[in-house]
């Protein structure tokens, strides 16, 4: 079976027959390619079966995770969304489905335009705080502008989308982090508090559950 | 379950219809509409009082609500020069709806139900700003300033309770905001009140009717419970604050605002506040995203 997240830029594929793993640009699947299962923004275009994404991160928690209460958040690279548990019970998710441009995207294209290796800065203290990924990335130009290094202003704005993020998800203790930015070693050292890593793949443990639990009803 | 981009959905029971003080009218029976020629023909805006109300009725008026008029189709071309693009879909569509019964609107592109009308002949406007929002202030100075047609300005501070039946009741949520705007009608004409019986919830929506698309009620099951400032209409009180802020923390509960909407920061609040409460805010027309969103709420929360 094969089964597929495709998110706004970028495809996560899993083959469960033989576990392989690949990932690539949603703008790089073939127009013919159809998956079994999926989620994601793009997964009507790509699948025979799609699953809600939230239903999707809420599978995987409850599969990947050990313990039954935990904060799940999927930082992608268009929006950000996350599932509590506690004790294996659902109590809250939240989606911020129409401004999360303040997350991966903008990252990924202002460490292009600023040619910043973002696995060889250092956490900020300070932040960048904005509403969105564009007005960040203003600020961004401010600081470098003023004089300020370009890996500096970049850190200080992953710093304020990493704040960002742990309001977004009600300040846990912890967080269990999955999403592109999961590979951004800065991002995930900037989180304010406690981070688990699952890889990006996540969201298809989810997918396979349900597909799982489909085959067997 | 699979994303719900269901095109029954989007089925909306209101569309095309016009409220009045019969109710939702449609097809044939707008025609009473056309020719008002020996009444007098009366835009309400809001939830006017009901010693206004009642005076309107003892003049056999037709009235419109400005409010609902065309509830599925919400033009807002003719506001393009007036209002921003960021902004409150309800008061556009108020805006337009003003522009179109009145000849203010030259060009024929509403489409309008009363062609051959009489002009609207008043505009009564509650404005307060605890009713509604406080946009309502500038709706009504706008009718002042751009429109030759009489407008008056009143308070709704009623405080007679009404009750909250249908808002309780296990009929389609959908209906439910069509049965609460005829039931302000209904009840200042006297009639039999529509007491449909109790339901046991399973949700709950807290909020403004969801007027840039009320295919969102599709989404949740007849067993659900409405709360904020749609209830305070069935209650004929739409200025109970205390009311409005009222919310059942033992059920999953959508706290809905329209998009720009000042209403949104209560919502929002008070959604952080409940312990299942997710917020969720709409401009024109439901996105993909946020039937999602909503979907998985539900599911997640075992009410679908």
């Amino acid at each position: 079976m094969i089964l597929l997240d495709a998110g706004t830029t970028y495809a996560k594929i899993l083959d469960t027959e033989t576990n392989e793993r690949t990932v690539k640009r949603v703008s790089d699947l073939e127009k013919t390619f159809k998956a079994d299962v999926g989620t994601g923004h793009n997964i009507n275009r790509f699948a025979k079966h799609s699953i809600n994404e939230i239903i999707a991160l809420a599978n995987a928690g409850k599969s990947l995770i050990e313990d039954g209460s935990f904060t799940l958040l999927d930082v992608g690279s268009r929006d950000a969304k996350y599932v509590v548990f506690e004790n294996g019970n659902f109590i809250h998710s939240d989606w911020n489905t129409e401004c999360g441009a303040f997350t991966g995207q903008a990252i990924e294209i202002l460490g292009n335009y600023l040619n910043i290796d973002y696995s060889k800065v250092e956490p900020q203290k300070e932040f960048i705080t904005a509403t969105c990924g564009l007005l960040g990335m203003g600020h961004v130009f401010d600081f470098v502008a003023s004089g300020v290094e370009p890996e500096i202003a970049a850190a200080r704005l992953i710093k304020g989308v990493c704040i960002s993020m742990y309001r977004f998800a009600k300040k846990p203790k912890k967080i269990h982090l999955t999403g592109g930015l999961v590979e951004n070693r800065l991002f995930v050292e900037s989180m304010p508090c406690e981070t688990v890593i699952l890889d990006r793949f996540a969201l298809l443990e989810g997918v396979k559950e349900y597909a799982l639990n489909k085959a067997n009803s | 379950m699979e994303n719900g981009n269901n095109e029954n959905k989007n089925y909306n029971p209101m569309q095309d219809m016009v409220l009045t003080r019969h109710g939702f009218v449609n097809g044939k029976e707008q025609s009473f509409l056309k020719n008002p020629k020996d009444k007098p023909f009366i835009g309400i805006i809001g939830i006017p009082p009901r010693e206004v109300m009642e005076e309107l009725i003892s003049r056999s008026a037709i009235i419109l609500s400005l409010d609902m008029y065309k509830v599925d189709r919400l033009i807002t071309e003719p506001t393009d020069n007036i209002l921003p693009k960021a902004y409150c879909a309800q008061i556009k569509r108020i805006i337009a709806n003003i522009l179109s019964v009145t000849d203010y609107w030259n060009e024929d592109v509403m489409d309008s139900v009363l062609v051959g009308r009489n002009p609207i002949s008043e505009i009564i406007i509650e404005d307060s700003e605890i009713c509604r929002c406080n946009e309502m202030g500038f709706v009504a100075d706008f009718i002042e300033n751009e429109l030759k047609i009489k407008l008056r300005r009143v308070k709704n501070n009623d405080l007679e309770k009404k009750g909250d039946f249908i808002c309780k009741s296990g009929i389609p949520l959908d209906e439910k905001f069509g049965k609460i705007a005829g039931y302000f009608y209904r009840d200042m004409e006297k009639k039999k009140p529509f007491r449909p019986e109790y339901v046991q919830p399973k949700c709950a929506f807290w909020g403004t009717p969801p007027w840039g698309d009320f295919s969102i009620a599709n989404y949740f099951p007849d067993e659900t419970h409405v709360y904020g400032w749609t209830r305070c209409v069935e209650n004929l009180t739409p200025g109970d604050l205390k009311l409005e802020l009222e919310f059942d923390p033992d059920i999953p509960t959508v706290f809905f605002s329209q998009s720009f909407c000042p209403k949104a920061g209560l919502a929002s609040y008070l959604a952080s506040k409940h312990p299942r409460g997710m917020f969720i805010d709409m401009d024109i027309g439901i996105t993909r995203s946020t039937v999602a969103k909503l979907t998985a709420f539900l599911q997640l929360n075992k009410v679908i």
